[in-house]
């Protein structure tokens, strides 16, 4: 009983030269590309940038320094305003001098009229 | 040097990320990955799809093959799952069987040439798919039962056998193919 080979060059994708090159050559570039090293952050970070992205963190950046500019102004004023009387009251009774009637009220807020 | 040293030798590039070796073993293993996924989705498109997404599986995972010289079996072994993975998803989308047979042909083919791959692709559906893998690798991929007896894990004379076998069942439909064309002509 003779056995030679099947003739399958029918089915043979590589007749197709330049279809099966071009798998090739695409396997070669998706392996290659998924070996390459790892990116460094600012590479990875640089990767990702958009320009939505980048006017957000604009935009986030100029809030967060507006807010933390009136946050710590709005916080020197009140903390004056309220340690002021406190801190003269206090060294008048840590020091010897007596303040007069017109210091203590404009300490307290008030007014003095000599009449 | 042997081919499975030369194997070893692309399969220890392509893990050192060498564009050269990972070319190689493209150039050395596309084809017999499209026979083993033939033999599995018995449509030729499909296969050549499934064989270059295996490829690219197995050459992301390239480190986790331990025996180099082994790279034969376990690309195979890869292939052979995604195109298990690749025959479930077909059945189901439920496509209609081989539509682009003829968008696959070469232009300078004939439509014999045309008839006969239909044919080639009824006779093997006969077979089981170990007996179609066997018989591609042998006929069409031109490997040693030495090959693909380390390849498909199973002894040489099995594969013999199982070619020997495959052979003549595919003879037998192929004859009958070709008489029920007469008949109908």
């Amino acid at each position: 009983m003779k056995d030679e080979k099947i003739d399958f060059s029918p089915l043979d994708p590589s007749l197709r030269k330049d279809a099966w090159e071009r798998r090739i050559s695409d396997i070669v570039a998706v392996a290659t590309n998924g070996r390459q090293p790892a990116a460094s952050l600012w590479v990875q970070l640089a990767a990702w940038a958009r320009p939505p992205l980048i006017a957000a963190g604009v935009a986030a950046a100029f809030c967060l320094a507006i807010a933390a500019f009136t946050i710590t102004r709005g916080t020197a004023s009140r903390f004056s305003v309220q340690q002021e009387p406190a801190l003269a009251l206090s060294g008048w009774v840590a020091g010897a001098d007596l303040p007069s009637t017109d210091k203590i009220l404009h300490i307290l807020g008030g007014t003095y009229d000599e009449k | 040097m042997t081919k499975t040293e030369q194997t070893a030798q692309w399969v220890e590039g392509a893990k050192a990320g060498k564009a050269r070796a990972i070319d190689a073993l493209a150039r050395a293993f596309l084809r017999p990955a499209y026979v083993v996924a033939l033999s599995v989705l018995g449509r030729p498109s499909d296969a050549e799809d499934a064989a270059q997404d295996a490829m690219v599986l197995a050459i992301e995972r390239i480190h986790t093959c331990k025996e180099n010289e082994k790279f034969g079996a376990w690309v195979l072994q890869i292939v052979r799952n995604q195109a298990k993975n690749g025959l479930r998803r077909r059945r189901f989308r439920d496509v209609p069987k081989e539509p682009t047979v003829a968008m696959d042909l070469p232009d300078n083919r004939s439509t014999d040439h045309l008839g006969l791959r239909r044919d080639l692709l009824a006779a093997l559906q006969v077979l089981s798919s170990t007996q179609r893998e066997i018989v591609l690798l042998h006929d069409l991929e031109g490997w040693t039962h030495g090959e693909i007896a380390e390849a498909l894990g199973v002894l040489e004379v099995t594969s013999r056998h199982h070619l020997f076998l495959a052979r003549r069942v595919l003879r037998t439909e192929l004859e009958r193919e070709t008489l029920a064309e007469g008949g109908v002509l």
